[in-house]
């Protein structure tokens, strides 16, 4: 491959991970927001929204025209194959986090109203997810993507018992019914970025590898969605 | 251009001269030889022609041809001439080559007319007869007066012509053999020249590849010694030149590494040229592994990003701040441009300050206002509404009544055990400031038994056992009171929070430079996320269940400042679902 299209390639990989950064940043933010009640945040996470958007336009029109112009094979292939998946799992991870600021500010402003569920823990664990899927992606490390997946039962299972806590809550008071509801869309939200997280991780084995187990966990996943519900 | 060895630069004109040389002194002593020959035998066959033309007088005057015929022969024998004899009218009379009567006319041969008209005729002519260039001499025999006959003698050329080729033959095989000479020659000029050259060489390639110089010895070509020697002083120079740039750059990169401060530069492709180690150890990243990467590869920070390429966009200074998320640090980054020789831009370079301290002072102030306001409001927005309803005047029922005036009071002392605990951490923290409260050296084992006392009661309640392990000789500089005061303090947390039936340890250790006083508990632990904010004000692991056991949330920040004013400290170990232990460290010796 000429040098022209390696220095293309660091090129994308950059905007494919500052993508990524965006993404960290966001949750943290939105984790701010959920925790500190720092609404100024929102602002600045719906301007990060966008420019996810408009890097992953960029990003796809870039990698398009890479496989045209250079006609790649194997690895590099699958490298920009899995790039644009990639960029999809980040720029939807930035949809949810936009989700979460909505739904903060339509049910969880309620002056008064008490915390039910710290969602530090969850926010952690998810943004850790992402950046250690990152992490697998720039080291094309393999053991270090199956991590990521592994870690996923624990946000389900954070997940699960924030419901079961959330459930409780809403029998006792339904006055605040819509405070509950806001908190489980939250934490449903939280946990599908995790969900996002494992998606790049399998791509990055995909990438590594060339072996696709896409399906192979999705069977486990709706197993263990079975037993929990 | 090909490059050739010295010795083909060196041979191929040496040859060359030398065959110039040899091919003129051939050419003219081929015709000096030739010359010499031609008039030597020219010479020659006169003399002959005079000494046997009277032997054909017998022959001539009986005109007997086959006498004359025998007679040629003979003398063509002996004398390796051809021998030829003519009469007056051009008939040939005898020949020793050939048949007489078969031979033409011969009357009108140059050399036949000349003998006839001077004398003597020599003449170098093609022989029709013998079909070979020949030289020939005639000479008229006259018998009283009257010529009757001419005799001729003649030789081939070509036997003067065989004896240069042979000539020439011996000037190529001496070339021959000089021109193996000169090659000899050559190469021992050659190599006397190239060999120095060669150690140059050898010298000048390990000092290019970073080795040691070696001193070049002098050598007898004066040429190439002023080489040597001009080469020397080179290296010399060169070497003090390259120690002189690597100090400089020891120096530096000692500077850089040394820098508290992290420090990083990118090239305008936003790669990573530079890392202290202060920023290694701060994006946990390793030097090695991750120069030359591109920075996204190695810190992906949204922030440290916008930073770096406003500097390579921007003139100015930028300044920017930075959170880290995963180490959860503030840092504020600082960037800059970084200029080539040239005046244009390479990169950048970014010098980050921890600010974290600073934003946890500032968070927690900020957070101890809000706190103190909230903690105090609680109780008063019950003492508040308790005391409107009583005053309405609603409530008739003196049961009633007392249960409000119960509750009032409760929350009234609540509202003063937190308004003296905070005093009590104001006046710690003053006099720790001030030096006013006095240290004595007294018995450790004294405050642990007067502070078990006063906690006895509770541990009673709850069926909690107190177990004491402490030297009574032990002794430290303390304020009695205030180290009573702390371990009563983690005493009470320890009951509070431990299920009944179980038990609480003190255990007081004397190490060399420090006493330990431990509390251990055999409680629900800790999880370890709260450990490092635990010492904090109002800072609650449970919001919700230690209030309702009835802490201010001061009790450990108290703790933590009695331990600060003895000069120690005090630490925390803690597993959830075994328990937790809390320590005192006092500097002692």
């Amino acid at each position: 491959m000429p040098v022209k299209f390696n220095a293309d390639l660091v090129k994308l990989k950059e905007k494919l991970l500052r993508m990524g950064a965006i993404a960290e940043k966001m949750i943290h933010n939105i984790s701010l927001v959920l925790i500190d009640e720092n609404m100024a945040l929102l602002d600045r996470i719906y301007e990060n929204e966008k420019e996810l958007d408009r890097l992953q336009i960029e990003l796809d029109e870039e990698t398009v025209k890479l496989i045209g112009i250079y006609a790649p094979v194997a690895g590099d292939l699958r490298l920009l194959l899995m790039v644009t998946r990639i960029n999809a799992e980040i720029e939807r991870i930035g949809d949810k986090v936009v989700d979460i600021g909505h739904i903060v500010g339509k049910f969880l402003q309620e002056k008064g109203s008490k915390k039910i569920i710290n969602f530090t823990h969850i926010a952690d664990d998810t943004q850790g997810m992402l950046r250690k899927a990152l992490n697998a992606f720039v080291n094309k490390s393999h053991s270090e993507a199956l991590a990521v997946i592994n870690a996923d039962d624990e946000v389900d299972q954070q997940t699960d018992q924030a419901f079961r806590v959330l459930f409780t809550h809403m029998l006792d008071n339904p006055q605040v019914i819509g405070y509950i509801l806001g908190q489980m869309l939250v934490a449903q939200a939280l946990e599908r970025i995790a969900d996002h997280a494992v998606n790049i991780a399998e791509d990055v084995i995909y990438m590594v590898k060339g072996e696709d187990i896409r399906h192979l966990d999705k069977v486990e996943e709706n197993n263990s969605d079975e037993h929990s519900s | 251009m090909k490059k050739k060895r010295l010795i083909w630069h060196i041979y191929p004109s040496f040859v060359l001269l030398l065959a110039l040389a040899m091919i003129s002194v051939a050419i003219s002593a081929s015709r000096i030889a030739h010359n010499f020959h031609y008039e030597r035998t020219e010479k020659e066959l006169t003399n002959a022609t005079y000494l046997i033309v009277e032997r054909f007088k017998a022959g001539l005057i009986t005109n007997n041809t086959s006498e004359i015929n025998i007679l040629c022969q003979s003398l063509a024998r002996k004398t390796g001439y051809r021998v030829t004899v003519i009469l007056p009218s051009g008939v040939v009379a005898g020949d020793s080559e050939k048949d007489s009567a078969t031979m033409d006319n011969h009357g009108n041969r140059e050399e036949v007319l000349e003998a006839k008209a001077k004398g003597i005729g020599q003449f170098k002519r093609y022989s029709n007869t013998l079909k070979e260039e020949m030289l020939y001499v005639a000479m008229p025999l006259t018998i009283g007066g009257e010529p009757k006959g001419i005799v001729r003698t003649s030789l081939s050329l070509a036997k003067i012509d065989e004896a240069l080729v042979q000539m020439w033959w011996k000037i190529f095989l001496a070339g021959l053999i000089i021109a193996l000479i000169a090659v000899l020659a050559t190469a021992l000029i050659s190599r006397r020249i190239s060999r120095p050259l060669e150690q140059i060489r050898l010298s000048g390639k390990s000092f290019g590849q970073g080795g040691q110089y070696e001193k070049l010895l002098s050598c007898s070509i004066s040429e190439v010694d002023f080489l040597i020697h001009t080469l020397n002083i080179m290296a010399d120079q060169l070497n003090a030149r390259i120690s002189t740039i690597k100090r400089q750059h020891d120096e530096q990169s000692a500077i850089f590494s040394c820098m508290v401060e992290s420090v990083l530069a990118v090239d305008g492709e936003k790669n990573l040229i530079r890392i202290n180690k202060s920023a290694e150890k701060l994006f946990q990243v390793d030097a090695a592994s991750s120069l030359e990467k591109n920075i996204m590869e190695v810190i992906r920070n949204v922030d440290l990003l916008e930073l770096i390429s406003r500097s390579l966009a921007g003139s100015d200074t930028q300044e920017m701040e930075i959170f880290l998320s995963d180490t959860d640090r503030y840092l504020l980054g600082t960037g800059s441009a970084l200029h080539g020789p040239d005046g244009q831009r390479v990169g950048a370079v970014i010098v980050l300050n921890d600010i974290t301290r600073l934003r946890k002072m500032e968070r927690m102030r900020r957070d101890f206002i809000a706190d103190v306001s909230h903690e105090l409001n609680t109780p008063i927005t019950s003492i508040l509404g308790f005391t409107a309803t009583l005053r309405d005047g609603t409530v008739d029922n003196t049961a009633d009544q007392k249960r409000f005036l119960d509750i009032i009071h409760k929350q009234s002392n609540r509202l003063k055990a937190i308004v003296e605990d905070l005093l009590a951490l104001s006046s710690i923290e003053d006099s720790t400031e001030k030096g006013e409260i006095e240290l004595e050296e007294n018995h450790i084992a004294a405050a642990i038994h007067s502070a078990v006392q006063v906690c006895q009661t509770a541990a009673t309640e709850k069926n909690i056992q107190i177990e004491i392990s402490c030297a009574e000789t032990l002794k430290a500089n303390i304020n009695l009171s205030l180290m009573q005061q702390a371990i009563i303090n983690l005493v009470h947390n320890a009951i509070k929070f431990s299920e009944p039936g179980t038990k609480v340890e003190i255990i007081a250790e004397n190490f060399d430079t420090e006493i330990a006083i431990h509390v251990r508990d055999q409680g629900p632990g800790i999880a370890q996320k709260h450990l490092s904010r635990l010492f904090e004000r109002f800072y609650r692991v449970d919001d919700s269940r230690s209030r309702s056991l009835g802490g201010t949330g001061l009790g450990l920040a108290i703790v933590k400042h009695i331990a600060r004013f003895h000069g120690g400290s005090v630490s925390v170990q803690s597993t959830v679902g075994e328990g937790s232990r809390f320590t005192i460290h006092l500097r002692c010796g």
